[in-house]
Parts: structure tokens; C-alpha cells; sequence
């Protein structure tokens, strides 16, 4: 494929980390890294783009290809106050509505819940605040997600874990735990051992559950 | 940054966050760029996409079946 006519030939990888654990993680990789790796004229025209739903460092302990330790991984962070403001000028609400700080404070800027919250507010002819205020126990605008997310953690077994985190941010997790968490986004490793919720709103939600 | 990094081979570029963090949009918007790139230099680049969890869904993972499957796609796309 790569003497073909293109100058340059993208392959795409995505959802790369579902392979963790697997019994081809470890070949898939390195091949991927002799690829990169290779000096031919044909290689030299192909690009690797590799999504990852998991904090590379974590699949590379297990993974001796240390393919993503070839060059750092782009991580992609939630939307600060100031794209969330562009955001919703998008929506045609004013950047300066107060009920985009709030919204960021609740969400942490978590792109999915924030586009979801400033769509529901506008096509339901709502201010952001009014949104918010009708957030209660079952999630209010987000409940439909929030219910996905939770049946995702009972379905994992990993309710025992994120009640434990909400008391104790150094409870101890396995990579393969902290993965999947991380994978929907639900926990983030602060320091080294140390967890914490995302945002305030899966806090105030799981919370409510583990009650 | 991602852009710079596929401008030279031997250098993957790998995009990590949640599922929820805009990937897949990042994704689009970048190979956007690269067709955008091309029709300013005249240079052609072609995209392969091959989503792991597609591939293995309905066979047990190996490399055997991961490779078949993304040979498939490549013959697909291109």
C-alpha cells in the first residue's frame, strides 16, 4: 500500500488500548514500532495516529514494545473557561452568560457534559443556570449518561471501588481498575496512588448511589 | 503539535483522553488539516482508519485475526 501513488499514507489506530491485556497486545505494538522504526523509502511515507482511551504510561508498563514511549502522547484535556465560553457563543449564547462558570465547575470542562448541557439549555429555551438548577439525584439534563456510566461501573464491578475513592483518594486500585475508570472518564490519578472523582457532577452522583 | 509531528516519519502521534473528550472530532479535524496541507504543496495523502475494538468484536483477539482485519480495511479505503 505504501507504493502506491500517495506522498504520504496516514494510518489510523483507534481505540488502541482495548488490545491491554490481550495475548496480541505486545506483537500488535511492536509491529507498529518497527514500522515507524523502519528507515526504507516506503516507510518513510507512512504516519502512525493512535487513539488511546487509557493514560499510555499505563499500557506501556505491560507492553514491551514501548511503542508509546517512541514520543509522548498528546493528552487531551477537558475545555478550559475560555473554550467553553467559545463554545457556547457557538450556540448562540452570550460568552458571558454566569452559567458557563457553573457549568464548567460541575462538569470540569468535561467536553461530552458540557456541549450536552449548553444544547440542552438552548434548545430547551433554558438558561444555563435554570439547567443546572434541575440537576437533581438521577442527573436532571444528564441523566441519560450518567445512567450509561453507571451501569458501566456495576457491569465492571467497580461500584465498591469508586464509593471507596469518594471516602478515601488513596484506595488502592489495579492498572487494569484505574483503566477502566479512566476509560469513561470517571477518576483521575492526582499523584502517585492518588485518585479523585473527575468532576463534581459524577462526585455529587455516585455519592447519592453509594449512600 | 500533532500536526508537526506527522509532518516526519519515524514519529507516531498518539491522542489520549477518555472516551468523551473529542478523539474521534480531533481526529476528523486533523485529517481535514492534511487534505487542506495537500491542496496547498499538491501532495497526496491517503487515510487508513482501523478501529481496534471493531476488528476484534466478533473474533477472539490475535494477531493473526487484528492483521486480516486491518488488511481488509486497508483494501477497503484505498
Amino acid at each position: 500500500m505504501l507504493s502506491r501513488r500517495a506522498d504520504r499514507l496516514v494510518l489510523v489506530i483507534e481505540e488502541g488500548e482495548v488490545l491491554h491485556g490481550s495475548l496480541a497486545e505486545t506483537d500488535f505494538f511492536a509491529l507498529l514500532r518497527a514500522m515507524a522504526e523502519d528507515t526504507s523509502e516506503s516507510y518513510q511515507r507512512l504516519r502512525l495516529l493512535v487513539t488511546v482511551s487509557a493514560e499510555a504510561g499505563f499500557l506501556e508498563t505491560t507492553n514491551h514494545s514501548a511503542f508509546f514511549g517512541l514520543s509522548p502522547p498528546i493528552v487531551v484535556d477537558g475545555f478550559t473557561l475560555a473554550q467553553l465560553r467559545t463554545a457556547a457563543a457557538l450556540y448562540g449564547l452570550s460568552p458571558d452568560d454566569p452559567g458557563i462558570e457553573a457549568i464548567h465547575r460541575l462538569t470540569g470542562g468535561y467536553p461530552h457534559y458540557a456541549r450536552l448541557a449548553i444544547y440542552e439549555a438552548v434548545c430547551g429555551e433554558r438558561s444555563l443556570l435554570q439547567l443546572i438548577a434541575g440537576v437533581d439525584g438521577r442527573g436532571g439534563p444528564f441523566a441519560a449518561s450518567l445512567q450509561r456510566l453507571r451501569r458501566y461501573v456495576e457491569h465492571e464491578e467497580l461500584k465498591p471501588l469508586l464509593c471507596a475513592l469518594l471516602t478515601s483518594p488513596r484506595t488502592v486500585l489495579s492498572d487494569k481498575q484505574y483503566l477502566k475508570l479512566y476509560r469513561k472518564g470517571l477518576v483521575v490519578e492526582t499523584s502517585p496512588g492518588e485518585y479523585s472523582i473527575r468532576c463534581p457532577l459524577f462526585e455529587n452522583y455516585f455519592r447519592a448511589l453509594c449512600r | 503539535m500533532a500536526l508537526n509531528k506527522l509532518r516526519d516519519p519515524g514519529v507516531p502521534v498518539t491522542l489520549q483522553a477518555p472516551e468523551g473528550y473529542g478523539k474521534s472530532w480531533l481526529l476528523a479535524h486533523l485529517i481535514e488539516r492534511l487534505r487542506q496541507q495537500d491542496l496547498g504543496t499538491g501532495k497526496h495523502t491517503e487515510v487508513v482508519r482501523f478501529n481496534v475494538r471493531r476488528a476484534i468484536e466478533s473474533a477472539p483477539v490475535s494477531l493473526d485475526t487484528l492483521l486480516t482485519e486491518l488488511l481488509r480495511l486497508v483494501l477497503e479505503q484505498l
